[in-house]
């Protein structure tokens, strides 16, 4: 049956919005830019508890700056759970060292989504309790552990996955894709978007923002100063342009952070601003924590070129006939952070022809040999022909087929791909990043490049 | 294993929470007065959620534009006589930076009161409660003071951020056990 166009444009309008959400939400991604964001809100974390430590009679006691009277008072009803509620004083000190291990077994990524949760219940406690003595960096920190308990966090750099290895025999690596990380990572991007929108709306009601004035009264301000400013006072048309930068750059962030070409830009403005709040108003906790916030934008990728790591170059031997090996090279290849891998498919060879063309053509740069291949009659070749092949990458579906062949190579790295998690839409998506990378495009320019029927089976 | 069916409803029930969530913080800074009443009976539907997760912030961040500063100064004296003064926040005394700020922070939430506020005269109490115990005094006065920042001018013309004129003083009272267990004793009757 025909719809009238209208509403067959409406239908695909809907079904544009609903494929957008989707991809926008529930991509599977690399989790690593999460681990980052642990390490280092974490430890701001610790920090901010410990000097809570110092006081924490004052701030927290019953008969405190901030007494229970007061604030439930102040509350206006609102609910504000804290542990703190059930504390007595004479507990005070023991509950605050437990909270301050279990922020450190957070670092650590020990305790996997535990840890995260009681992370944030702890952030929340402190907060809601010392409620009159917060501020920007309390706000940030509770938003940022929020966010942290939906995604995997401590999958990368943390005890967890060290005891994962050691325990599973799985040397180094076991690399999943997360749709959790995708929704945490986006929820941090939405809020920093909605933080600087207001505070940009918020400046436009007053007029030393408009004035270009609003630079200078924050400069000058004694209980902010950490550094004397006021040499700027001869330069008004630089305090009238940092004014109008900051005001712009808020109201326009929630746009421009998306573009690739401007992400960085917004950013290393942003990253500026905070230091500047860092040096000249004193404010270095919460200059760092929203700089901190800004990994949620970085891809895993990006982050271990920074960090230096996945350097070695692998090649991939691929068995055609199989179409779950070509689904899982192709996956391979779209993860491969580093486009180290170089990919070797031939349709006409067999696995064992296919092995020993390889042997006899190893390309110099070769480090490292990955086989892809679910056949049990393929891996039982590569090892017979490969016994002292570097091999230290490979491809499985499951702990229980890496277990034998991580006896055979103990030195061997495995990408555990959670086939059955993904479905079509997710293997199409990487089909193309693969296309994109192979033609040296960008993954957005390739949105209608269809996959490969024989290579990503529904 | 997930069904696609299991998969297909999990991805509603959380794009549902999503769509929520993101609304809820959302309208949080947009009830931020001035606001209309439209919002704030929508804030007024998300608030418990907002309270709870601790998300309900305006984000106003040196607006509607940067202000004076709010500081507490105290003199009291000790049983054995001694006179005791100081002032919160005070940047010599506290440190690290973070600690100075949580004070600063507690004048601040005084200094964003109206004078008329009921709920100001509780704060003053709680605080003068504070300094007595802490400091271990019989009696303290407290002032609020509230520090403009110099203009350009003034400071173009050899002034500096410290001058008299930035400064604006409101006493506060005297403050002793005995004063504020009456004033709790009122507001219990």
């Amino acid at each position: 049956m025909e719809h009238h166009p209208v509403i067959s444009n409406v239908k695909k309008s809907i079904a544009w919005l609903i494929n957008g959400w989707d991809q926008f939400f529930f991509r599977p991604v690399d989790s690593f830019p999460l681990s980052i964001l642990r390490i280092l809100c974490g430890s701001m974390l610790l920090y901010t508890h410990l000097v809570w430590g110092s006081v924490l009679n004052e701030f927290l006691g019953s008969s405190g700056w901030n007494s229970p009277e007061l604030i439930s008072k102040l509350r206006e009803g609102g609910v504000t759970p804290s542990l703190w509620w059930y504390v007595p004083d004479s507990w005070m000190m023991p509950v605050h060292w437990g909270c301050n291990l279990i922020i450190v077994l957070f670092i650590a990524g020990c305790g996997g989504r535990g840890t995260s949760v009681l992370t944030w219940i702890i952030a929340v406690s402190y907060a809601h309790r010392a409620n009159l003595a917060n501020f920007g960096l309390d706000q940030t920190n509770c938003v940022l552990t929020f966010y942290l308990m939906i995604g995997p966090a401590t999958q990368h750099l943390s005890v967890d996955r060290w005891l994962a290895n050691r325990w599973f025999r799985l040397n180094n690596s076991v690399n999943r894709l997360s749709v959790s990380a995708c929704v945490s990572m986006r929820l941090i991007q939405l809020h920093l978007c909605v933080i600087y929108l207001w505070a940009g709306l918020g400046k436009l009601q007053g007029e030393a923002w408009w004035t270009g004035g609003a630079m200078w009264l924050a400069l000058a301000n004694q209980e902010y100063q950490s550094m004397d400013m006021t040499w700027l006072a001869n330069s008004p048309r630089i305090l009238e342009l940092l004014t109008h930068t900051t005001t712009f750059w808020e109201l326009f962030f929630v746009a421009l952070v998306w573009p690739k070409p401007t992400r960085w830009i917004v950013l290393s403005i942003g990253a500026m601003m905070h230091l500047g709040i860092g040096a000249f108003l004193g404010m270095w906790t919460f200059g760092l924590i929203m700089i901190f916030s800004y990994v949620s934008f970085a891809s895993g990728e990006w982050l271990r070129k920074l960090l230096k790591m996945r350097p070695t170059v692998t090649d991939t031997l691929v068995d055609s006939a199989d179409t779950t090996s070509t689904t899982e090279a192709a996956i391979q290849q779209a993860v491969d952070p580093l486009d180290n891998s170089k990919l070797h498919q031939h349709e006409q060879l067999s696995i064992p022809e296919l092995v020993a063309s390889h042997n006899t053509h190893l390309p110099t740069h070769a480090k490292t040999v990955v086989l892809i291949s679910t056949s049990q009659r393929a891996v039982d070749h590569f090892l017979q022909v490969n016994r002292q092949a570097s091999v230290n990458w490979i491809v499985v579906s499951s702990i229980r087929e890496a277990e034998p062949l991580s006896a055979l190579f103990p030195h061997a790295t495995f990408l555990l791909l959670e086939m059955r998690k993904l479905d079509h839409s997710d293997l199409e998506y990487l089909a193309i990043r693969v296309v994109a990378k192979k033609r040296g495009n960008q993954p957005a320019e390739l949105e209608s490049e269809a996959p490969s029927k024989r290579a990503f089976p529904k | 294993m997930m069904t696609p069916t299991l998969k297909r409803t999990l991805k509603i029930f959380a794009s549902v929470c999503i769509a929520g969530h993101l609304f809820a913080i959302f309208v949080a800074p947009a009830s931020v007065a001035p606001t209309s009443p439209l919002i704030h009976s929508t804030w007024s539907k998300f608030s418990p959620y907002l309270y709870a997760t601790n998300m309900n912030h305006g984000y106003h961040f040196f607006a509607p534009e940067p202000g004076s500063s709010t500081l507490l100064e105290f003199k009291g004296s000790t049983s054995d006589g001694q006179i005791v003064h100081g002032v919160l926040p005070d940047k010599q005394q506290m440190r690290p930076r973070l600690l100075y700020h949580r004070y600063f922070m507690l004048t601040e939430y005084l200094g964003s009161f109206p004078t008329e506020a009921p709920e100001r005269q509780q704060v003053i109490n709680n605080f003068a409660t504070q300094l007595l115990q802490n400091k271990g005094l019989s009696q303290v006065e407290l002032t609020l003071v509230r520090h403009r920042p110099s203009t350009r001018q003034e400071i173009l013309i050899g002034e500096d951020l410290n001058s008299v004129e930035t400064f604006e003083r409101e006493p506060l009272g005297k403050f002793s056990w005995n004063t504020i267990q009456s004033f709790q004793t009122s507001r219990n009757q």
